[in-house]
């Protein structure tokens, strides 16, 4: 499980790069996320509607994931 | 950890307590059918299901299979229920009222948490893995692949995507920044933004020069508004009148109306099939379910078409796609309408202004009372709700006129209103065009997160992918293993479980069928070779599942194998599983007899059940199912009961030997015939073994004098020690001990020494003589 959950960390980072430019503050979130409880069950509909609040307000910072990556 | 012990009371076919007595050990347990055998692996399926016993669940077998689960004669105030007690001394004790409720006590959690496709296999049970789909082999092997966390979180990042996209409005903010787009094309032309920028800053300075000074473009335009206002309101009436009007003759409510009806057809269009299919996927969802695991071919529930299996999955993405589109023209239709709303609300708002007032009375005068009193009864919150197309040709016959009118009346208006209204009107719609700048840039955020949410569940599911291969990969070299036992020299070979390219969650099997690769062992497999990969596939699953020693159940598999094949399970047994608790019930009695041959008597028990007479008695052992091993056991403190286990034994093999060897014994009448004892058939094997039994002495067979000489020896000791031991319970320990051994070394005669196979276990020359399989040891009829 802890294996898994520091690929996801990787992965997460490799992703914030690679992919659109998400901030820093999303992509940590989302990490925080899928080491915790993003791989232990099924998030149900209310959690689902607070994480997405989270990580839209997360969006709203202004420094990029890649920017703080250099 | 092993099971000690299971004790049922009432329980299926249980009356009075009675226990399975594992005390750690691998067992086989043999009943005719009906016996209760499976009155057990019932108990045990109870506590891992959490009490549901998959075979019983039917229509009238009630809610929590109340109807099922007690035994039917259970008196009043009966205690039904059931335990299991680990080796470890920890137990689960379930009490099971008569409507069906449980209590369960004990310390015994750890049982409750194996996984029951690991733990027990059924008759029934078998050919269920490869008789599955593809989905549901993965969702079988998934526990196994240890990737439980990574497929969570694959799904959860899946929600969390959609989540998103609803919770920011994504297709509705897209919808509004279409219209401002349209706004502004219809204003600006195709001014870039930096020249819409420089024209706002240009009329910033012409009406706000003196005013604060600022670089932010939306406070630059909500200055110039307010100062724009204040000019109109210093301005004169007529002045006022024209912009007013111009305000109106702006609006274009046609296009409105004209994009409502055009979403509106096409959303009918679409939405109507939708309905009749989604009440057909209901309808045929129950159908098609039953039918996806017995045919090649299914017709799709959303569309009716005959597709395989194999491209369904492909299938549902088409459909899903184009329900995507429908749901994307429902938005249009939604922000079309929302645009008709706005617009009308405007439209009320301007005609309301005290500056038309002279303008509208004129007009009230002529031929246009339809259109306002249209307009006083039209409220755009409830056309929101509801526009049908009898409120859009009232809006386009009588109100558009009113717009219409207006624009005719802006004719001739003097310059500075005009110059007033233009510079009103680029301030207003440059204001827009700024918030939708800035909306965009909104929108490109929520976009970019739901890229990045969606890349990391393809990365997920790319990894769940690549390590499911290697799971599987470890997996099929087991089965592999397996099936090569089970099936020597046999052309079926090379027997995978692969994960198909195409699909996702999908695993399926694969294997050479006389050198032909073929994708499905449905395609040629008959029920015996299918339920003999079932049983490889099972072990070799149950092997993976756990390091640490959980018992398996194997309930009545080999029904359908045939003999040669069940000796190869032996084999697999001792091979593979010889550090594993396993329980193997049969009805088979020559597999029985076999397996306590085969099988190490210091692992292995062996029990009988007496056959099934009522349900008040239950299910009752036999006691004629001890082993050697478990008489030895009794020596130190019950020597006249390891000596009548002894008897009792040789009571029930000879009996097998003799009916495999076809011995003619003297007529009996009536129930004796059944009775017979050791020594009577001793004493026949004696007389027709000194010249029917042989073994191979270089290129002859020789008789075997041993062999005799050891039955002799057990005929001798049984009349003497065998009989005080079960009469007169005098028999001392080293007599007993004498006996057991001697006992054991007269059955090992009709064993072969070289390959461990009895001597009629096959047929050789005709119908002649029987032998082992290598042939060192037969028997010959004819000689007897």
């Amino acid at each position: 499980m802890s294996d898994d959950r520091d690929w996801i960390a990787v992965r997460v980072r490799k992703a914030a790069r690679q992919t659109a430019p998400v901030t820093e503050a999303a992509a940590l979130l989302l990490e925080g996320l899928l080491r915790d409880r993003l791989v232990e069950r099924q998030l149900t509909r209310a959690e689902l509607a607070e994480v997405a609040k989270e990580l839209l307000a997360a969006m709203d910072s202004k420094q990029t994931s890649g920017s703080a990556e250099g | 950890m092993r099971v000690q012990s299971i004790e049922l009371s009432w329980f299926r076919g249980a009356a009075e307590p009675v226990a399975l007595e594992l005390d750690g050990k691998s067992m086989v347990v043999y009943g005719a059918n009906g016996a209760g055998k499976s009155s057990f692996v019932d108990a045990v399926e109870y506590v891992l299901k959490n009490g549901r016993i998959e075979h019983l669940a039917h229509e009238y077998s009630g809610k929590r299979q109340e109807n099922a689960i007690p035994n039917t004669h259970a008196p009043e105030g009966a205690r039904i229920g059931l335990g299991i007690k680990l080796q470890d001394g920890s137990e689960v004790k379930v009490a099971i009222r008569q409507d069906g409720t449980k209590a369960t006590s004990g310390d015994g959690i750890e049982i409750e948490r194996w996984d029951y496709l690991r733990t027990v296999l059924r008759q029934g049970e078998v050919a269920t893995f490869i008789m599955g789909t593809k989905g549901e082999k993965y969702s079988a092997l998934l526990p196994l692949l240890g990737l439980a966390s990574l497929e969570t979180a694959a799904e959860n990042l899946r929600q969390i995507a959609k989540t998103v996209e609803d919770t920011s409005g994504l297709r509705a903010a897209r919808g509004e920044l279409q219209s401002a787009q349209q706004q502004r094309e219809a204003f600006f032309g195709q001014s870039s933004d930096s020249e819409i920028l420089a024209a706002i800053a240009d009329l910033h300075h012409q009406y706000c020069g003196d005013g604060p000074a600022t670089d932010d473009p939306l406070v630059r335009c909500d200055q110039l508004a307010r100062e724009l206002d204040k000019r109109l309101g210093e301005s004169s009436a007529d002045e006022r009148r024209y912009v007013a009007l111009r305000d109106v003759a702006a609006l274009n409510l046609k296009d409105c109306i004209e994009g409502v009806r055009a979403t509106s057809s096409k959303l009918a269009s679409s939405v109507e099939p939708l309905v009749a299919e989604q009440l057909a996927v209901l309808e045929s969802a129950g159908l098609f379910a039953d039918k996806l695991s017995s045919e090649e071919q299914v017709a799709c529930p959303a569309c009716g078409r005959l597709i395989s299996v194999d491209v369904f999955q492909s299938h549902l993405e088409e459909e899903r796609i184009r329900l995507r589109e429908t749901a994307d023209t429902y938005h249009a239709h939604r922000t079309a309408v929302v645009d008709l709303c706005n617009t009308v609300g405007s439209l009320k708002g301007y005609l309301d202004k005290a500056d038309l007032e002279s303008w509208r009375r004129e007009l009230l005068r002529t031929s246009s009372a339809a259109g306002f009193s249209c307009l006083d009864g039209t409220d755009p919150e409830s056309l929101r709700s509801a526009c049908g197309e009898e409120n859009l040709v009232a809006l386009h016959r009588d109100v558009c006129p009113l717009i219409d009118a207006a624009s005719a009346a802006t004719a001739g208006a003097p310059p500075t209103a005009q110059k007033l209204s233009t510079d009103r009107q680029t301030t207003l719609i440059g204001a827009s065009v700024l918030e939708g700048i800035d909306r965009a840039r909104t929108l490109e955020r929520v976009e970019a997160l739901l890229t990045f949410i969606r890349s990391l569940e393809v990365a997920v599911r790319e990894e769940l992918r690549l390590r499911s291969q290697s799971v599987v990969e470890e997996i099929s070299v087991d089965v592999r293993t397996m099936w090569g036992l089970l099936h020597p020299d046999e052309p079926i070979e090379k027997v995978r479980l692969y994960i198909p390219e195409d699909a996702d969650k999908a695993i399926d099997i694969g294997l050479t069928f006389y050198g032909v690769q073929q994708d499905s062992p449905r395609l040629t497999l008959s029920e015996g070779h299918r339920n003999s990969l079932g049983l490889c596939i099972f072990l070799a699953m149950a092997k993976r599942e756990s390091e640490t020693d959980r018992p398996i159940f194997l309930d009545d598999v080999v029904i359908s194998v045939d003999r040669g094949h069940r000796g190869m399970i032996v084999e697999l047994l001792q091979k593979v599983f010889s550090e594993r608790q396993v329980v193997v019930l049969t009805h088979d009695r020559d597999w029985y007899s076999e397996l306590r041959y085969q099988l190490d008597g210091s692992n292995w028990r062996f029990r009988t059940l007496q056959p099934y007479e009522t349900p008040s008695q239950g299910i009752r052992w036999s006691d004629s199912g001890t082993s050697f091993g478990d008489a030895r056991a009794q020596l130190p403190t019950r020597p006249d009961s390891a000596g009548n286990d002894a008897r009792k034994i040789m009571d029930t093999e000879l009996a097998l030997v003799a009916e495999h060897l076809r011995t003619r014994m003297p007529f009996l009448r009536a129930e004796r015939n059944d009775k017979r004892t050791a020594h009577e058939f001793l004493a026949r094997l004696i007389g027709d073994g000194s010249k029917c039994l042989q073994e191979k002495q270089g290129n002859r067979y020789v008789e075997c004098g041993d062999a005799i000489a050891s039955l002799q020896e057990a005929d001798r000791l049984l009349l003497s020690w065998g009989n005080r031991a079960s009469h007169t319970f005098d028999i001392v320990r080293p007599e007993a001990q004498k006996l057991i051994d001697a006992c054991e070394k007269a059955l090992e005669c009709f064993v072969c020494k070289s390959c461990g196979r009895r001597v009629w276990f096959a047929d050789a020359a005709g119908l002649e003589s029987v032998q082992c399989q290598c042939g060192q040891l037969r028997w010959r009829y004819g000689k007897g």
